[in-house]
């Protein structure tokens, strides 16, 4: 055994050049993939990340038929006592209340429609961490019947702190709902969408505003743990009375997001594997070579008394060592760019942060240095590796020792 | 009992125009510690003959034995294991494992027979010695000449103390002096070792050193004598 390997490994290194460069088209082919990859899931983790704590929470719970028509009718009551006990669940972060609804927003001639959150304001900081996003004045509390408003809605409105924003809308039962709001704060949301048309105000507030009384739209759940997620989930459902209730899950609300999040995956996937097929004639080419130059040689060993089995093994070892070396130089190249940009995140800059704030993209460039990237990509350049030792496999297989000898 | 016996072989290549009966019936004897030449002009069945006897192409009919056994009977990978076991091999040109030194080429027969590495690591030192090469054994086949990539040659396939060698043409690459250092070589170690060396050429001073002469023509046998 250490023969061949001793065997194997020269013979690598019998065309320097050639190894070299095939070590180098792998090494290129990871490093393009790894990279890409990277971004793709860092952006899309960090996409699911804000969805998920910015917004929709792991879990929601809502009368039932209220997802697909947000409608203010569409709202139940929720015993207090039953939200702390299910947050004395060690799994559960903190379980959220909200009321939400739309409205019309103005201030002097501009009126927009906007997405009404009525809050539990330090409950609420604990899942979106709200607060953090304040850009200018104070974060509410529970008694104030002041609003904070999302950046882009505020300019849009021309509004400031301590001006005063107008709300209508209908609310319970049909109810007519107007008031108007002393404007507290400003948040800069992290999800493009919200950060156009959100409106925050406590719980109490929206629910005179809508007149429902003590009832809520929507209870958002903040999870420990992503991988408790299904089993409370299913827990909650076996709890909750189906008949009035939904249970739904983060991937079901923010489907749209995922579906996006897959079709551009996709689109990258068919680009790295165009990168791979080229990658991957390049390494036939050297096998061809390193085996049809050799037939003789390969002869020779057979007819003194090598199995053919070892000799496949001699040169499966020294397709194994090109890519070994091939992962490692691919590995080593991407590793530093993908920590630099993991610690560094790409902000992008002009015209191009409009466009991806229309798709909902934040327009910065999260890299993700989750250590299955480099797996996986090795594993496909290993999977093109075990394709292509079927060329000298079958060669030695079928190779004719006399005619070999002649060649 | 003969180290060889060849009965009526025949070898007719039927993937041709026309049949080409490379081989005509032909019987042979060989005996241990000989030292034999075939010898004939090129295309008369030399290295058919050869490869026949050393089980790397199968005959069209008739028998080779070795020490009694009809080898026609091994499966090939059998074949292969009855080659590293029981014959040398040296050929014209290529012979040896151009990644490996004088040193590892000649153990490497023995590696795959397992050989115990205090062994091998002396047998390798004196036969890399007998054949003159007991200062280039680190030395790598590019690194010599072909005179002396041939001496490695007869090293490795003497080193495992097989029953006979096989020699096609060993000298048809070498210039006249290193013909010459090569059959002495050949013929000091076929007496110190007291193996079966069977070689092939159309080169009449090869012939000379022989002690025994086939003559092969169209595949038959034309003559056979054993000289003094
Ligand atoms: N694989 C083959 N297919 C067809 N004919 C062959 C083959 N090998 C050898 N021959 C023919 O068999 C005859 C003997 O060849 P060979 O044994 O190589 O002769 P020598 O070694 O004496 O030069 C020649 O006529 C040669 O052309
Ligand atoms: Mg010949």
């Amino acid at each position: 055994m250490k023969t061949i390997l001793k065997i194997a490994w020269r013979n690598i290194w019998r065309n320097k050049r050639r190894t070299l460069i095939t070590i180098a088209s792998m090494m290129f082919a990871l490093f393009f993939a790894i990279v890409m990859r990277g971004f793709q899931v860092g952006s899309y983790a960090k996409m699911k990340e804000n969805a998920i704590e910015s917004y929709s929470g792991y879990i929601q719970i809502h009368k039932k038929g209220y997802w697909d028509d947000k409608n203010i009718n569409n709202i139940f009551e929720f015993d207090q006592q039953k939200i702390k006990d299910l947050e004395s669940d060690p799994r559960i972060n903190v379980v959220i209340p909200r009321l939400e609804s739309f409205a019309l927003a103005s201030s002097g001639e501009a009126t927009k429609g906007v997405a009404v959150m009525g809050i539990f304001p330090e409950k609420e900081n604990k899942m979106t961490k709200i607060k953090s996003y304040l850009q200018e004045g104070d974060f509410i509390n529970v008694e104030d019947r002041s609003v904070l408003m999302a950046e882009e809605l505020a300019k849009f409105l021309n509004i400031n702190i301590n001006d005063t924003l107008v709300l209508f809308s209908s609310g319970y039962h049909g109810a007519t709902a107007a008031g108007l709001f002393h404007v507290k704060g400003i948040l800069k949301l992290p999800i493009p969408e919200m950060n156009r048309r959100t409106v925050y105000l406590s719980i109490t507030e929206a629910q005179n505003f809508f007149d429902t009384g003590n009832q809520f739209t929507a209870l958002a759940f903040d999870m420990n743990n992503l991988d408790d997620v299904n089993t409370v989930e299913q827990e909650l459902r076996s709890d909750i009375d189906q008949e009035n209730y939904e249970v739904m899950g983060w991937e079901l609300m923010n489907k749209e997001l995922l579906q996006m999040i897959e079709s551009d995956k996709a689109g990258g996937i068919i680009m790295i594997a165009i990168l791979y097929m080229v990658i991957a004639f390049g390494i036939l080419g050297t096998v061809l070579m390193m085996t049809n130059e050799r037939i003789r040689e390969f002869s020779m060993m057979i007819s003194i008394g090598m199995q053919k089995r070892k000799l496949i093994l001699v040169v499966i070892i020294e397709l194994i060592f090109l890519t070994i070396l091939g992962v490692i130089a691919g590995f080593i190249i991407s590793l530093p760019l993908m920590i630099y940009f993991y610690y560094n995140p790409i902000k992008f800059t002009g015209d191009v942060v409009e466009a991806m704030k229309d798709f909902n993209f934040e327009p910065i460039m999260p890299m993700s240095i989750d250590f299955q990237i480099f797996i996986n990509q090795a594993i496909v350049i290993m999977i093109i590796s075990l394709i292509v030792m079927y060329y000298p496999i079958l060669k030695i297989l079928k190779l004719n020792v006399v005619k070999g000898l002649k060649s | 009992m003969s180290v060889i016996k060849v009965s009526n072989l025949t070898k007719t290549y039927t993937d041709t125009e026309v049949p080409v009966h490379a081989v005509n019936g032909i019987d042979l004897t060989f005996e241990k510690g000989e030292f034999a030449a075939i010898v004939g002009p090129s295309g008369s069945g030399k290295t058919t003959i050869l490869n026949m006897i050393g089980g790397l192409e199968k005959s069209t009919s008739g028998t080779v034995e070795v020490h009694g056994q009809d080898i026609s009977e091994l499966s090939s990978g059998k074949l292969i294991d009855f080659r590293l076991n029981n014959i040398g091999f040296v050929f014209q040109a290529y012979n040896l494992i151009p990644v490996l030194t004088a040193k590892e080429n000649v153990e490497f027969i023995m590696q795959l027979q397992n050989w115990e590495k205090t062994k091998m690591n002396e047998r390798t030192f004196a036969i890399l010695e007998s054949v003159g090469l007991g200062n280039r054994v680190n030395s790598k086949p590019n690194q010599l000449s072909g005179g002396q990539q041939q001496r490695v040659a007869v090293a490795r396939a003497l080193a495992s103390k097989p029953q006979f060698i096989l020699a096609d043409e060993p000298t048809a690459n070498l210039d006249s002096k290193s013909t010459n250092q090569l059959l002495d070589i050949m013929e000091k170690l076929n007496k110190e070792e007291n193996i079966t060396f069977i070689f092939s050429t159309h080169d009449q001073r090869v012939v000379d050193k022989a002690h025994r002469v086939i003559k092969v023509d169209d595949g038959k046998v034309v003559s056979d004598e054993v000289k003094n």
